[in-house]
């Protein structure tokens, strides 16, 4: 049987599946569509284009009880951004991100289960105030932020969140994290999400971010019902990612919870809604790069159950 | 069947819900939430309750000294059916613990749905003092919603050789693509007004060597008239299926059989969609089976 195709072989049913290789090999999850390409399928991106990400993790960030540690949690805040910039020095590390100039706005994230710990803020704030940020000029918040005055009049973002499993979106990124930004974060959930990195072209957003940083502590790896929120699916990573760019610190998350995925339900383990978000942003928004392949991971400090 | 005369629509969603259990103790106030508010306490979670016409949600956290506290959430989701959406949305693979018409116990997770409620009872730890008071509360609930309802009757037309246990039932096009991708286009008019659902077939592997796991869909809808039946079934063969044979049927990019058809059931047309059969011969034989049902409920809306 004949089947109706295009110039270039994209089926009408592709089409409306949305031709473009990132939806369809996104649903395969970053990995598998990496292992089988080697680069996006449609990416116009140039081969040679790599991010780094940094990996920074702590055996003794949580407690038993799991309690964060700032202290330590701080430490690591150091180690990331100090090896993402080559410095030794964390103060003149964060002179590099911010001018004293700036109105900083952290963007953090209050989910009721899986919240930016209040630490990281804290540790935030005080590299911000050491580089030279007065303090009223540094906010933090994530619902309000369209109504914050310091937020409209930020030069400067810094994006921080933990990483956990979502219900529209595959995964709640740093890329969707700047969703509260919209005046109708709904219109951002058709076909999982797909277009959330177009956020980061809003006026409040664009050329904004100076760091992001994806909190893995306790990340959830898998997740159901109205909160999508089961502490079995939790564990403890005690990891922090660290990066200039979203996409490649996003698909680096992605690649640690889909390993959970696959210790935990002893076999490959589809998201059930596909975090084509990150491929999309790399394919279609060019805001960075999603490919594993094309990510250096730096490793610093603890090694156990890495799973990357 | 239990009923109880008393019961109306209503009904404080508090007095469902006990004031301890195993010595965790109900905080106050409770939150109470209705379809333009829940966004306000699950954010973009509100629109999967709001697709199923959720009327109205009371929150109640539960604290015990030296634990975790505990949030139970019971969603009035105005049918028992919507209810049975609303629980079917996950897939349901944890243990069944008699709880409800169905439960899933997920670690120390619960959920269930009974009558036109959907409640989720969720610790913030685990361990089995918190499961043990996670099912008391769960028990608790079940007991206090007085009857059962029925399951969306769309369910008597899937043929039950080889369906796999999973099973989704949808209004909108939103939730169906969440469990088999279609397109971005709302292809088949899925709206409030119409209702469909979703089961998955597992065939035999065969001779094939492509990967055989990948079970065949079936999707059905009831449209509110004959007429947006066949409109829609037209619509999505023509952007769908172009290339369909006489049967409405068209080997997909993936080797794999699609196919549209309706199929008389009493005064309606039900919109029978295959995606993903392993054969033309047996995509067909599933459409073949859905209208053999329906011709055994003729006439039956179920409710």
């Amino acid at each position: 049987m004949k089947s109706e195709q295009t110039p270039k072989g994209i089926t009408r049913r592709d089409f409306l599946r949305g031709a473009a290789g990132a939806t369809l090999a996104g649903a395969a999850g970053l990995n598998a569509w990496s292992q089988e390409t080697g680069r996006p399928p449609t990416s116009d991106a140039p081969a040679a284009q790599r991010a780094k990400v940094i990996l920074v993790r702590d055996e003794n960030v949580l407690t038993e009880s799991g309690q964060v540690n700032g202290e330590i949690l701080a430490r690591m805040l150091d180690d990331g951004v100090n090896a993402l910039l080559g410095r030794s020095d964390p103060v003149e590390a964060w002179k590099q991100l911010v001018k004293p100039s700036d109105t900083v706005g952290i963007k953090s994230n209050a989910w009721r289960f899986l919240p930016t710990p209040p630490e990281l803020e804290e540790a935030i704030k005080q590299r911000l105030i050491g580089a030279g940020v007065a303090p009223e000029r540094i906010g933090i918040d994530d619902r309000g932020v369209r109504h914050n005055p310091l937020f409209h009049q930020a030069t400067a973002l810094i994006n921080v969140r933990p990483m956990h499993t979502h219900h529209w979106a595959g995964v709640g990124s740093l890329i969707k994290n700047y969703i509260m930004f919209s005046d109708s974060p709904p219109s951002w959930h058709e076909d999982a999400c797909a277009n959330l990195a177009g956020l980061w072209d809003l006026p409040a957003v664009k050329g904004k971010t100076r760091l992001n940083i994806l909190v893995m502590l306790t990340p959830l790896f898998s997740g159901k019902g109205p909160h999508h929120f089961q502490p079995e699916y939790t564990w403890p990573y005690k990891g922090l990612l660290v990066g200039t760019d979203p996409v490649a610190v996003d698909a680096t998350g992605v690649s640690i919870l889909e390993a959970k995925r696959r210790l935990f339900f002893g076999k490959d383990e589809p998201f059930t809604v596909s975090p084509k978000h990150i491929v999309v942003a790399e394919e279609k928004f060019h805001l960075g790069v999603a490919d594993p392949n094309r990510i250096d991971v730096q490793k610093l400090g603890w090694t156990g159950n890495i799973l990357i | 069947m239990m009923t109880f005369p008393g019961f109306s629509d209503s009904i404080d969603l508090a007095d469902l819900l006990p004031s301890e259990a195993q010595g965790w103790k109900a905080e106050e106030p409770d939150g109470r939430y209705d379809f333009d508010t829940l966004y306000d306490y699950i954010n973009g979670g509100a629109e999967l309750y709001r697709s199923f016409n959720v009327r109205a949600v009371l929150a109640r956290r539960y604290e015990k000294q030296g634990a975790q506290p505990i949030l139970a959430d019971v969603f009035d989701m105005g049918s028992s059916k919507d209810a049975f959406g609303a629980y079917h949305h996950d897939l349901r693979e944890g243990e069944e613990v008699g709880i409800g018409q169905q439960s899933e116990l997920l670690g120390s997770s619960l959920t269930f749905w009974k009558d036109r409620f959907y409640v989720s009872i969720i610790p913030f730890g685990v361990g089995e003092p918190i499961k043990h008071a996670v099912l008391e509360l769960g028990r608790a609930i079940a007991q206090a919603i007085p009857k059962e309802g029925p399951q969306p009757d769309l369910f008597n037309y899937l043929p039950q050789e080889k369906r796999l246990p999973q099973v989704h039932y949808f209004h909108n096009h939103a939730c169906l693509n969440t469990y088999y991708f279609l397109a971005r286009e709302n292809l088949l008019n899925l709206g409030q007004d119409t209702e469909g659902v979703l089961a998955r077939y597992a065939e035999e592997h065969s001779e094939e060597k492509e990967s055989n796991s990948l079970p065949t869909i079936l999707v059905l809808v009831r449209y509110p008239s004959a007429e947006k039946a066949k409109a829609a079934c037209e619509q999505f063969c023509q952007a769908y299926l172009p290339d369909a044979d006489e049967r409405g049927m068209a080997r997909a990019e993936n080797g794999r059989w699609a196919g549209a058809q309706l199929v008389e059931q009493g005064q309606d047309k039900l919109l029978v969609a295959v995606f993903d059969g392993l054969s033309r011969e047996k995509a067909l034989a599933l459409v073949r089976a859905v209208g053999d049902l329906a011709k055994k409920n003729k006439g039956g809306t179920g409710e």
